[in-house]
């Protein structure tokens, strides 16, 4: 028989699996990982009361990705590609209101900013989980600016990845008073890998994953079937011109998010050109509890990408940051909305969390992980393999029989 | 396998008189006749009414899940108790009720005790509700699952007792097409139901007042039994039948001795049923995510197994009856049922195309399988090996049901189809070697229908010939008259030749006191 011995099997599987390695290894690029908190604050007096800027500083073998998390009024998020000499300058007096009051010693050659803008509360009397964008009435959608106080709840910082953790609430005194809770949390990693947490996001070592949980809302009154949907605005030092191109890519796996087989991609024109622009990734699934499984777990739903409106955007980083001239480089929005039909609205858990990655470069496609093809190869190839060795038995043993007759016959 | 006869006894004779004469009471019209068809189809519709009543009340908690959790203040995990102390008791308690009806209360009043515990049971439940005592429900539903799984055992073995060599594929095909026909109008009628009741009252008084209502269904169950058992009994008079002609005895420990063949016909129930059952319970989500349809489309879907089977079964059955090969049939249906997975694993046409295909495959397969069983196994043991195929299969179920759950959650949905199409490569590799053994043990599964006439003739004539040389073989002198009434297998000859020479035999090779031990019980 062709069979190999045992050992051997188990060899080449370790050959298969040490390749595998490998290639995913030699994939991509590690980064060595640096946090500092409110960079070259030392003597102004508001950086030792609050946080506002986290700056993770990632060296690769040929460039440095600089990933700048800024909480002041609205989270926003920049990633910036730069040689190894640039360092990044804040000059704190001025910031945020004027801009380039956040500077890099040398000009980047590729920055890329993500602003939540702002939370809509919208009223889905039908339950079809989708946001009406043409419907503006007061009754039917609530605009709520992001919260004005952000309180740190974690800075982790290790060889493998930098966490912050930030709560979000209203000031009591504010004219609108909204109750309930925003938390950011943010994530950059060494490697590529998949991120620990459900929906276990593919994410590269040139990328931040942003994770938004809106707790606790109370929601307003008049509002029956409440659900959430948030406004990211991005802006890139791109033409204007270039645009925002969205991609809803639908497999056969869902090995890494059970539950879930669409991945959606937000791209620029230089990222999907050459691979060399800013993006945003994400599965189209909210996790309702913090128990994150398929049971708890709705849909999201994205709508088409609009132009992002300037006013928005005063007094955020993207405003103050020297990298883009935000009344000519590229200034989109897209809504991202929470939730879907049957799944009893916002108040049956008062708990959204959705989670996506920013970076730059191409969006990491999802392959057949090793362990689904082994899986797949030994228990759909095994009894392949028996049936066929049967069936040949069977017809062996018949063209035997008959030459037993024959003899007999004889 | 060599121990069934179909031989009149002797002293049968004494009531020939008798036939004749309800025969002619009777007007000697066909419906009266148990020999005809039509008398045979009365029982048909009454083996699957006796069956309806546990089907319906069994889903009532699920039709009335919200109003349940409501009335009652029950939890999730409470609510799931409802089912889990059905399931996990007939487990083991399947095979016990097989074996009692087996040994000590013969299939009649077997299935009428079962009935009662049925109606007992699903009456306690309804009390239960109405006095709002949970753990009394819980009881409940627990003496239902003794009664109810062992019911299906019961009317398992009535089918082969009616309709062996007849129309038995199609008899299973039909009773399961019933049970789901209860189960569905189960679904459908219980929220109207509860509408109307709760005009009259409110709360767990509601609740319990529509269990009371539900449980009628039981009680006409319980009737049908009666009813069935009263023609069984005419039918077995009149036609000279014998349940147990060989006068054997089933003892628990024959589950050992069962054949080979048996264990993997349970085998292949089991790792077939896992990979249909369980995917129905989680298929709406992935049905809404991966296909996106919309919730009650996707409900459509998953129903659509059913539907299929409801219609098609009896319909396989059929012909399952005129064409025989029972293996074939079941390597087919897996196949098929392969088919629909990978379809709906490895592509992204329309659900609706593999969850039909998949009716037919499990519909094909439950009119080819289960008869299987009674090829293999001598009537006297019948109760006993349904109830175990039953008990493997709620045991398997019970487990593989947790097993997807983990599975699901962790690998997600794509794991979850490769390891239903693992079970299913299970039970087609299963499948071959059954065909491959049986076709070195007389090949009786995979016979045409028309070989299988002329196999059972020769065997029985066989057996006639068998008893003939016994007794034309002279010195009779330690053979009783009772001993002529009797079949002799080879084993009852190798014994009384083995102690004719005097050779010491272990005491439960003795038949004789085998005889004596067991038949204060029957």
């Amino acid at each position: 028989m062709a069979v190999p011995p045992p050992d051997r099997i188990s060899a080449s599987y370790l050959i298969l699996f040490v390749f595998a390695l490998l290639f995913s290894a030699s994939s991509s690029q590690e980064r060595q990982l640096t946090a500092t908190k409110n960079p070259g604050c030392n003597e102004n007096p508001r950086c030792n009361s609050s946080v506002e800027v986290v700056h993770v500083r990632a060296d690769g073998p040929n460039d440095t990705m600089h990933y700048v998390w800024c909480f002041h009024s609205e989270p926003t998020v920049l990633v910036a590609l730069t040689s190894h000499e640039a360092n990044l300058s804040v000059s704190w007096q001025d910031f945020p209101n004027a801009s380039s009051s956040v500077s890099f010693t040398s000009q980047p050659f590729y920055s890329f900013g993500v602003l939540m803008s702002q939370i809509y509360e919208f009223n889905d009397i039908n339950d079809t989980g989708l946001l009406d964008p043409a419907n503006n009435s007061n009754t039917y959608v609530n605009k709520i600016e992001m919260p004005e106080v952000w309180e740190m709840k974690m800075l982790q910082q290790n060889r493998d990845f930098v966490r912050l953790v930030m709560d979000g609430t209203w000031k009591k005194n504010s004219t609108s008073i909204k109750n309930g809770l925003i938390r950011v949390e943010l994530e950059t990693y060494r490697s590529t890998d998949h991120s620990p947490n459900l929906p276990h996001l593919l994410h590269s070592s040139n990328a931040t994953l942003i994770e938004l949980s809106i707790v606790n809302m109370v929601t307003s009154s008049g509002f029956e079937n409440s659900r959430y949907a948030i406004e990211l605005t991005m802006a890139a030092n791109e033409s204007s011109s270039g645009g925002i191109y969205s991609r809803s890519f639908k497999s056969l796996d869902d090995e890494h998010t059970p539950g879930v087989f669409t991945l959606v991609d937000l791209q620029t024109s230089a990222s999907k050109q050459s691979g060399n622009g800013g993006y945003l990734q994400w599965r189209p699934v909210a996790y309702v509890a913090d128990e994150r499984d398929i049971i708890n777990s709705t849909e999201t739903a994205f709508y088409s990408v609009k132009n992002g409106s300037l006013l928005q955007c005063e007094g955020t980083l993207l405003a103050a940051f020297s990298g883009f001239d935000l009344n000519t480089s590229l200034l989109k929005a897209v809504n991202v909305s929470f939730g879907a039909s049957d799944d009893g609205f916002y108040s049956a858990t008062n708990k959204t969390i959705w989670t996506f990655t920013m970076g730059y470069g191409h969006p990491p496609d999802e392959n057949f992980s090793l362990l689904i093809i082994l899986v797949m190869s030994v228990c759909l190839g095994l009894p392949a393999v028996i049936i066929v060795l049967s069936g040949l038995y069977v017809a062996l043993r018949r063209i035997t029989y008959r030459k037993d007759d024959l003899l007999l016959s004889e | 396998m060599d121990d069934i006869s179909r031989v009149d006894s002797v002293n049968a004779t004494t009531s020939e008189d008798d036939s004749e004469q309800e025969q002619q009471g009777c007007g000697g019209s066909s419906c009266c006749n148990p020999k005809s068809c039509i008398y045979r189809f009365c029982g048909l519709v009454l083996m699957c009414l006796l069956g309806f009543g546990s089907y319906f009340c069994y889903d009532n908690p699920a039709a009335l899940q919200d109003n349940f959790m409501k009335d009652l203040n029950l939890s999730t995990s409470q609510f799931v108790y409802l089912y889990s102390w059905y399931s996990w008791p007939s487990v083991v308690l399947c095979i016990v009720g097989g074996f009692l009806m087996d040994r000590v209360f013969g299939i009649r009043l077997g299935t009428c005790i079962f009935a009662l515990l049925v109606v007992v049971g699903v009456t306690i439940v309804a009390l239960g509700a109405i006095l709002n005592k949970f753990w009394l429900m819980v009881a409940g539903r627990f003496i239902f699952g003794i009664g109810g799984e062992s019911l299906a055992v019961a009317q398992n073995t009535y089918a082969v007792l009616w309709f062996k060599g007849k129309e038995l594929n199609m008899v299973f095909g039909l009773q399961m097409s019933f049970a789901r026909v209860g189960s569905t109008v189960n679904f459908s009628v219980m929220e109207p139901l509860y509408k109307w009741v709760s005009t009259y009252y409110d709360g767990f008084t509601c609740t319990g007042v529509v269990l009371f209502i539900a449980s009628a269904t039981t009680v006409l169950s319980l009737l049908s039994t009666i009813i069935l058992a009263w023609m069984d009994r005419r039918a077995e008079r009149l036609l000279k039948r014998r349940d147990n002609q060989s006068g054997e005895v089933v003892r628990i420990t024959d589950i050992k001795d069962f054949p080979a063949s048996f264990w993997m016909i349970a085998l292949v129930c089991v790792a077939y049923y896992v990979a249909i059952f369980p995917f129905i319970a989680l298929g709406k989500v992935f049905f809404i995510r991966k296909f996106g349809l919309s919730p009650a489309e996707a409900n459509t879907v998953n129903s659509i197994v059913y539907t299929i089977s409801a219609v098609s079964s009896p319909l396989f059955g059929i012909l399952v009856d005129k064409f025989g090969r029972n293996i074939v049939c079941c390597f087919v249906s897996i196949l098929v049922t392969i088919g629909s997975h990978a379809l709906l694993a490895f592509s992204f046409v329309n659900p609706f195309v593999g969850t039909s295909l998949m009716g037919l495959g499990y519909s094909m397969l439950a009119s080819g399988l289960w008869p299987m069983t009674a090829m293999v196994i001598p009537e006297h043991q019948l109760g006993t090996a349904y109830g175990v195929m039953q008990s493997v299969q709620n045991l398997g179920l019970a487990l593989i049901t947790l097993l997807c759950g983990i599975i699901v959650d962790n690998g997600g949905y794509l794991m979850l189809e490769i390891f239903f199409l693992a079970c299913l490569c299970v039970a087609l590799v299963t499948t071959v070697v059954i065909y491959l053994y049986d076709s070195s043990h007389g090949g009786i599964l995979n016979m045409s229908a028309a070989e299988r006439e002329v196999y059972e003739k020769n065997r029985i004539s066989a057996e006639d010939l068998e008893r003939e040389k016994l007794v034309a073989a002279g010195s009779m002198s330690d053979i009783t008259p009772q001993d002529l009434l009797q079949p002799h297998s080879d084993f009852h000859i190798r014994n009384r030749y083995l102690s004719r020479i005097g050779a010491n035999l272990p005491s439960h090779y003795n038949e004789n006191q085998k005889g004596l031990a067991y038949r204060a019980l029957r």
